[in-house]
Order: C-alpha cells, then structure tokens, then sequence
C-alpha cells in the first residue's frame, strides 16, 4: 500500500468514526440515562453512569402494574398484523397491476396514484365517526386497518413485478397452474425480497406512529407504548416527567429492534433500497 | 363444453379484479370515504355534536387570512429543505467514503451503524434529543460550559428540529447512495483513471451526474411525505404536543382546529395542504419535463 | 379459480379474525348497557328519596374517562369502594385514559358525542372546557346530586362547578393560586411572603435575596409562555377578558389584558427572572441547585414538584397565597368531573362521584393517594388536612383554603382552548421583544376574530 493511500485511509476512517460516534451517541444517552438516578441525570446527562442502578428498570416494569409490558407487546402485535396484512393486499394488487390487462387498470393506477396526495391525516375526524358506528373503537382493529390500502406499497410491488418475465407466467399457465396458484407459487417467491423489505418499511411507520392512535384510543391496555412514552409520570400529572423514567422507556423501545436490525441486517438494508421511494 | 369455455372466459376476465378486490375495498373504505366525508365537512360549521351548519368556503376563506397558517406551512418547508440538503450532502459523503477501496474491509462494519438512526423510533430519539440539547443538563451546555437554549429560542428551536431529521435521515439516504454507487461499475471508474482523471475529478464528472436521479427522486419523495411531518416538532419542542406555533408544522393547525371543536375548519385545513401538494407536484412535474 | 376464492376466504378469515380482537369489548358494553337500562329506571325511581337507595337493584358499570394517568383514579375506586361495600355491591368502575391533557379529552368527548357512541358516566374535564359543552346542552344538570352537600361545599369550588348558574360539575381540584418559595432561603434573607403585597415587593425580594444568592431567581417567565401563567395573570385582574359577553372579540384596548401582558413582562425583565425553560429537563435541576427559590404557580403544583423526586429539597419548600395585588384568580379553575346527558345510569354515577367528592372519608382517601385538599367546609378544620406535610415545610391546608378564598374564575368561552392558544402566540411575541404590547393585542384578537368568530354562535 502506497504512503498516500494509507494517509488517505486513515482519512476516511476518522470521518466515518466521527459519524459513527454521531449515529450512535443519543442511544449511548438513552441507555447510560436509564441507569442513572434523577439527580445524577440532571448533573451528568452526557456521560457514562458513575454509580449504574437498574432502579430505573423496575420502576418500569411496575410502572402502572404492567403497562409497559402490555403496550410494547401491542404494538409489536399491531405493527406486524398492520404490515402483515399491507403487503399481502398490495402484493395481489400489484400483481394484477403488473401482469393483467383489464379495463380501467391504467387509469385506476393514475388515480391511485394522485390520492397518494392527501394526507392520511385529514381523515381522522371521518374515521373516528365511521369506527365508532362499527363499534370499533379501542380495539386493535382500529389500529390496524386504517392504511392497509397503501398505495404507496402497491406502487412498489407493481414496480417490482413488472420485471418478473411475462414467460414464467407463460410456462407455467401451459403446465396447467390457475391465476392463483402462480401467484402464490411463481410471483410471491420471486418477489420475496421486495416483499420482506416493504414488511420491514410498514412495520417501523406503523411502531412510530402516533398522531392516529392518541386521537382514536382511551383504553390504556390496547394503547402502543410511544403513547405512554412522553408521560410516564407515576404521579399524577400531565406535565412533570421523570426524565431517568422516560429514557429508560426510550431504551426498551430502541434496544431490541436493535438487536433484531443487527442480526437482520441486510433485510433491513435492502428494505431501503428497494422502498428508495419512500412514501 | 362451449357454455363452459364461455364461462372460463368471463371468469378469466374477472380475475384481476379479484386480485385487487381486497386493496380497492379497503382502500375505499378507510381512505377515499373519509377523504370525501372531509372534504365535504369542510364546508360546514361542524361542531362534533349538534347541528351541522352549511357555511360555503368560510372555513377556507378564514384560513387563507389566518397569518399563522402560512407561518406553519413555512416552517414545514423550512423543516423539509433545511433537513434535506445537509442529509444529501452527507448521505453522499458518507457512500463514497465507505464505498472507496481503501477501506472495503470495513464496510459491513459501517453500514449498519450509519444506518442505526432509522431504527430508532421516532419518538424515543425525540425525546432523547430534549436532553441533548438541554439548556443546561444537555451535552453542549456541559460541554462548553454555556448555556444555549436551543429548544426556546426562535433563532435555533427550528434548527434543534433539523438536526434531528437529518440525523434519522442520513442513514437511509446513505444506503440508498451506496447502493447507486455499486450500480456505477468498476470499468466506468478505471477508464475515467485511465483518462487522467483524478480522484475528484472523478467524483464530479461522472459519480455526480450518476446519482443525479437518486437525487431527484429522493427529492421528488421527501418533499411530498415531509409536509406531513409531526411527531418531530411536537415531541423536541413541545410539552403535550403545543409547541409554540412560530415552529409548529402544518399538521398543529388541523389539530388546535380538532381540539378547538372546530371539525369543519380541520378539514378545511386539511385540504388546504392537499391544495399545497397538488401545486408543487404540478411544480415537479414541470421542471422534470424541462428536465428531459 | 377455486384456488383464488379459497385464499380470498382465508383473508377474509384472517380479517375476522383481526375483528375478533375487539369483540369481547362490544360484548361487555353491551352487558354494560342492558344492566344500565335495568338500573336506570331502578335509580330514577328513587333519586329525590335517598341516596341510599342508589345502591340497591342489579350492578352497573360506570366508566370514567380521565387524564393524563389512569392509576391514581384507579387506586382511589378501589379504596372507596373497598370502605364502602353497599356501593361497591352496586358499583363496577372502570377507569379510562382519555389522553395527556385536557384539550385530549374534549376532543375525545366531542367525537363520542358525533359517533353517539356509548359515553363514559364520568369525565374528567378543567373548566376551561366546561363553557362549551355546558352551552352546547350535552351535559347533564347535577343539582340534585350536590344539595345534600352543599352546605359544605367552600365558595371557591362552587364557582368551578356552575355555568350560566346552573351546577354542571363536582370539583376533583380547586386551583387556587399558590406561591411556592424556598422557607430557609426566605428566613435566612429576612423575607416574609405575608408581606410582599406588590410585584414590585416581589422583584425587590428577589434582589434582596440575590445579595445573599447572586444565582437566585424568582421565576421563570419566557417564551414559550404556558397558558396556565397568562391565565393565572389574567383572572388576576378586575376585567381581563379576551370575549366578552356578546361573544365579540374587543380586548385590543382593554386595560387589563394589557396589564397582565406587562405584568408577565415585567417579572421577565426583572433580573429575578431564571431563562430557564418550564417543565424542561432542566427545570428540576435549577429548584435542585437554588437557582429557582420561589415559583408563582397553582396549587396542584405540589405533586409535580414532588414527581421531580428532589430528596434533597425535602423540607425547604413552603406555600403562600401569591403577593395581594395579583393574589385573585386561578389558572383553570378547577379539575371537575362532568356527567353528559346522553349517559346511562346518571342517578348512579352522579350519587357516587358527589359521594367521592364531598364525603370526607372519601377525601381522605383522595388525599393519602393524590394530595389534593377538598374544598369542603368540614375539611378546614379538619386536622387530617393541616397536619405538617411530609415533605414540603408547612402544612399545605390552611394555605390552601386560605389561597382557595382568593380563587376567581375566568370567565372561559366555548372557544377558550382556541382563544389562549393564540394569545399565548402573541404574548410570545411581545415578551420577546417582537412586537409592541399594543400590537400583540391586536393581532391576537385579529387572529381571533378571524379563526374562531363568535365562539357563542349556534
């Protein structure tokens, strides 16, 4: 290696050092804060706990008997049944996008494509009047399906089957197979990286919301957890927060989807990639 | 046997509207009814309960006089614009510094660090971030000894909410950059250095005019999805989702309307943004045919 | 093409599925609402008898709607019930989080009344919101309810419990204004609060006290400004008032929004002011290192302030009616409880929140787990209330009731949410240097008129 390159490296290296540190530094926060108690806090909010104290923790998890606990698992259980059910409508969808003629199709598309304008937002009001007359509210339900109909996700898995040669279909209409079995047989397993990928794109939009959940839910034991998060107060109030109870909180939500980004790593990777349209 | 292939036809020709049966229902029913239920809200005095009273564009006439609306719409732009060059800027930076030779080796190291930000939710690095950037108990406060109010003060409020976009967003761009790059083969590269052309030199004339479409394209996403931002501002400046209004995004005028019982007036303002991105859509549309 | 239909059938199962999750809700609010109907025409049957009678007949479930935490509601039922077992026999009460603020949970009362959905029996709610819904017709009258009590009840709260002179609500929490200020630092620079009249007296004792304490301030006014402090401020004065009683927006030249403007930017300017931020990170640090020794606030500032877990503060803290010339007033009022009209079992629900309210065992309970003072007569001499507080200096009733005897309402609109929002805007303004107090004013009822128009307009 030549003098220049080495310099050159060593360069690189600090800058992407640097970036790294930027990256990783308010989960360094979070996680050396959930183990400090308030009055270290308020001195040292920057560096390494002096007296680490996983007090912190079982405040937590007894924190409103359980809460916790109980939220975090409901937005696990919502994000996923949210992405679950998004990807499998807006695979089919763009499956007949992709490979069918029918009438309207294009012109549907471009329509679909314009409402992707309005934002989802505008149709609180409408939504809480129309679930409350199904009797929806405080359910997971609730949840879940407002948004399913992505057409941001349909967009992609068209995009993403229009490349997946008109052949194979050909080949395997000739063995006999029926429209849904090449779907389900040929279309999905070929489209399996962009389908994982634009999973992981809807659950993560679906485990940061909460604009939506905090206008539609009042029953706290159906609540996501970033619900909670802000207000963690055990006394009774809207405003103080235990600031050491609020990082800890942070920590729970950030650590295990850090785990489980590290050991999925290129899933994740290729999640952007693939959704570099992101919606 | 000819009824049958008859029927077969007419099955087949159903086939792809029972593929996207399940999108189109569900897409009707919790987006396109409620759009329209709130456009025509918006024409209404609508108080929750009670009467609803037809009052024609008042609501949107009253809103296109209300100064503060237009102060929230610029703040969203600000928020979108301020945030989007710096990621870009770095996003690249950073694919190019991973992706040169030198340091391949460490590449599966990088990667995912870069990336961690993404994975972070939204609302957990919000609130990191009020105590990083703390007046007193944050980390510059401590570290240089001063105290700078980065969450009060008009000068920078907005700036503390930038950061923390660009900080989340880099990550993503920086992937979706490397990637792009890997696109541009080594044989592009080596005859650029065959050429004579330098490391920079290389970097401007061709890796730049490469990622041109990445670019546009990010810009083209982002500048739509970014008006709709919420949870940033909200959580770093505000107590219970109030942050002053001189930094509030669009999103707080719906919502103060929503939470001042004025339900015609949300929607109203709603579609004013929808006004808002219809424009500059027609805006992109233009200058990516000048473009062409 | 049975293939297809087959796997329609499977999402079609799964999305039941999805829906199954909430069923089990449906289904006990259903229960819920048959028992209601059964025990309403029970109840009303013996409403102007006797309360006790209430308690008799098939159970009901109440369901009450609270913020910005469900557990001490929780814990209060619990106990209430558990020392009372003929209502605890009648009475299953659930307690439901209606969101961080009170602004949550109008709106979410505003969207159950469109839905017409089943309402909660009892909603938590400040005054502020009380207005709205009391002119809109949608809450139920509780008179009957609060005779038996009323005797009893102090001044203070009756005037958070009526609109227009009609009882709509109980009092959860009267919000007298109350001064928090350190007692050693106080004593140490020769300061009696009793006899700091004026805000000038208060700006000089800040003085006074920073000969002592260089670092020592006595509030901390800034912008963002929080609408409680301008309301504070505002109810302080003769005639403050953003709306008047014809619902016009006309208080660019009233005196007294402008005095409380000044007012706030005078203590801001004082050089006793802290910049340090309300409510922020670093807001329990500056009580902690004595750069905060005094704090004008509302009564239930008390639990916060023990939220921030100060040990070493423990002790130092006294209360104290504000100084006289600003003394008047309240931020909210009050924390109420309402009951809507269109709820079931009313006769119930009001029986039992006027019990839990004005029952002074009751308060007790609601003492030991909140701390909140009762606005009850019977309570002032009681010495359960005004014995030394575990960990503010002095006991916190006779302050209290003392500060709850100063406690005038503002007279809050249907849009009072809207109209302090964007006051505070402007208040922002001006005491940043922006603009002049005079054209903070105007642009503020401007925005006023613009945005909300008359907020008593059908």
């Amino acid at each position: 290696m030549k003098i220049n390159d080495r310099i050159s490296s060593i360069l690189i290296h600090i800058v992407l050092i640097l970036f790294s540190l930027l990256a990783i530094y308010p989960v360094f926060i979070m996680v050396s804060g959930s183990l400090k108690t308030a009055t270290e806090l308020s001195a040292n909010a920057s560096g390494f706990p002096m007296a680490p104290t996983l007090e912190n923790y079982v405040r937590l998890f007894n924190f409103d008997s359980g809460l916790i606990v109980r939220t975090f698992s409901n937005s696990i259980f919502v994000a996923a049944a949210y992405s679950g059910l998004t990807v499998i409508i807006a695979s089919l969808a763009g499956f007949a996008f992709a490979k069918y003629k029918f009438f309207g199709r294009d012109i549907l598309f471009v329509m679909l494509l314009i409402t992707m304008m309005i934002p989802a937002e505008l149709n609180m009001t409408p939504l809480y009047l129309m679930f409350s007359k199904l009797h929806w509210l405080n359910t997971y339900k609730v949840q879940i399906f407002p948004g399913i109909a992505n057409v941001f996700a349909l967009f992609l898995m068209r995009q993403y089957m229009v490349t997946i040669p008109d052949s194979l279909i050909e080949a395997a209409r000739i063995d006999g197979a029926r429209d849904f079995k090449i779907f389900y047989r040929i279309i999905m397993p070929i489209s399996m990286p962009s389908i994982s990928a634009l999973a992981i794109l809807q659950f993560l939009s679906k485990w940061n919301e909460i604009l939506y959940p905090k206008i539609m839910l009042t029953k706290k034991e159906i609540m996501p957890i970033m619900i909670i998060l802000p207000t963690l107060n055990e006394l009774d109030s809207a405003r103080s927060v235990p600031w050491e109870l609020v990082l800890t909180g942070c920590t729970l939500v950030t650590v295990p989807i850090i785990i489980v980004f590290l050991i999925f790593q290129d899933k994740f990777l290729s999640s952007v990639t693939l959704g570099a349209v992101k919606g | 046997m000819q009824i049958q292939k008859k029927a077969g036809r007419t099955q087949q020709k159903m086939v792809p509207y029972l593929f996207i049966l399940p999108f189109l229902i569900s897409y009707i029913l919790f987006f396109l009814y409620p759009a329209i239920y709130s456009f025509v809200l918006s024409f209404y005095k609508y108080k929750g309960y009670g009467e609803a009273k037809f009052i024609g564009i008042s609501n949107y006439a009253s809103l296109f006089q209300y100064e503060t609306l237009w102060k929230c719409l610029g703040n969203t732009f600000f928020y979108f614009i301020a945030s989007f060059i710096p990621t870009m800027i770095f996003a690249f930076l950073l694919a190019m510094l991973v992706r040169s030779k030198l340091i391949q080796r460490f590449q599966s190291f990088y990667k995912p660090i870069l990336f961690l930000p993404q994975i972070c939710a939204v609302v957990a690095s919000a609130l990191c971030f009020k105590i990083i950037f703390g007046e007193r108990v944050g980390v510059f406060s401590q570290l240089l000894n001063t105290q700078i109010p980065f969450l009060t003060d008009d000068r920078y409020m907005k700036w503390t909410v930038v950061i923390l976009i660009t900080w989340r967003a880099i990550g993503w761009y920086f992937i979706i950059y490397l990637s792009g790059l890997t696109t541009i083969s080594d044989e592009i590269m080596e005859a650029a250095t065959i050429d004579g052309a330098n490391n920079v030199q290389s970097t401007f004339f061709i890796t730049i005019p490469l990622m041109k479409p990445i670019f546009m394209l990010a810009f083209i996403t982002n500048a739509i999805g970014s008006l709709k931002i919420f949870t940033e501002p909200n959580l770093v400046l505000g107590i219970n989702y109030d942050p002053p209004m001189k930094a509030a995004p669009f999103i707080n005028i719906i919502l103060n309307n929503l939470n001042g019982s004025q339900f015609g007036m949300a929607s109203a303002a709603g579609w004013i943004l929808v006004m808002v991105i219809f424009i500059l859509t027609l805006i992109q549309l233009k200058f990516f045919k000048g473009e062409e | 093409m049975r293939k297809a239909l087959s796997f329609f059938l499977v999402i079609v199962i799964c999305m039941s599925l999805f829906a199954g999750c909430g069923s089990s809700e449906e289904n006990s609010a259903g229960t819920a609402s048959s028992a209601g109907t059964a025990g309403a025409t029970d109840a009303a049957a013996v409403s102007t008898s006797g309360s006790d009678q209430v308690w008799s007949g098939d159970p009901v479930s109440l369901k009450m709607m609270v913020f910005p935490a469900t557990e001490n509601y929780q814990k209060i039922n619990e106990q209430f019930l558990a020392a009372n077992p003929e209502i605890d026999k009648k009475v299953d009460i659930n307690v439901e989080l209606g969101g961080s603020g009170d602004g949550d949970v109008a709106t979410k009362l505003r969207l159950l009344l469109a839905s017409r959905q089943e309402l909660p029996n009892l909603i938590r709610l400040n005054y502020t919101q009380l207005p709205e819904f009391a002119e809109a017709g949608v809450l139920e009258p509780v008179k009957d309810y609060i005779e038996p009590y009323e005797n009893n009840i102090i001044d203070a709260a009756k005037s958070v419990m009526k609109y227009n002179d009609e009882y709509y609500a109980f009092p959860r929490e009267i919000k007298p204004k109350v001064w928090f200020y350190r007692a050693d630092i106080f004593k140490e620079c020769g300061i009696d609060p009793y006899q700091v009249k004026t805000i000038d007296d208060y700006i000089a004792a800040g003085k006074k006290i920073q000969e002592k304490y260089p670092k020592a301030c006595m509030e901390n006014y800034n912008a963002p400004s929080q609408a409680y402090d301008l309301m504070m401020m505002m109810s302080g004065t003769e005639n403050g008032r953003f709306c008047d009683k014809d619902g016009n927006y006309n208080f660019a030249d009233n005196a007294d929004v402008k005095l409380t403007f000044e007012r706030i930017k005078k203590i801001k300017d004082s050089g006793v002011n802290s910049s340090v931020t309300e409510w922020s990170a670093d807001w329990a640090p500056a009580f902690s290192s004595g750069e905060i020794v005094s704090q004008l606030m509302g009564g239930w500032f008390k639990t916060d302030f023990m939220n921030f877990k100060l040990e070493d503060q423990k002790g130092k803290w006294a209360i104290a009616p504000w100084p006289e010339e600003i003394r008047q007033g309240s931020d909210a009022g009050g924390a109420i409880w309402v009951i809507p009209a269109e709820s079931k079992n009313k006769e119930v629900s009001g029986s039992y929140i006027s019990k839990l309210c004005f029952d002074n065992d009751a308060a007790k309970i609601i003492y030991d787990v909140t701390g909140i003072i009762p606005a009850l007569k019977s309570a002032q001499e009681d010495p359960y209330f005004n014995a030394p507080h575990a960990y503010y200096a002095s006991s916190l009733g006779p302050v209290n009731f003392e500060a709850m005897s100063y406690l005038k309402v503002y007279p809050y609109t249907p849009a009072s949410s809207q109209e302090i929002t964007i006051a505070t805007q402007y208040l922002d303004e001006y005491i940043r240097g922006k603009m002049t107090v005079n054209e903070a004013l105007k642009a503020a009822q401007a925005d006023m008129i613009s945005q909300i128009g008359n907020p008593y307009k059908k």
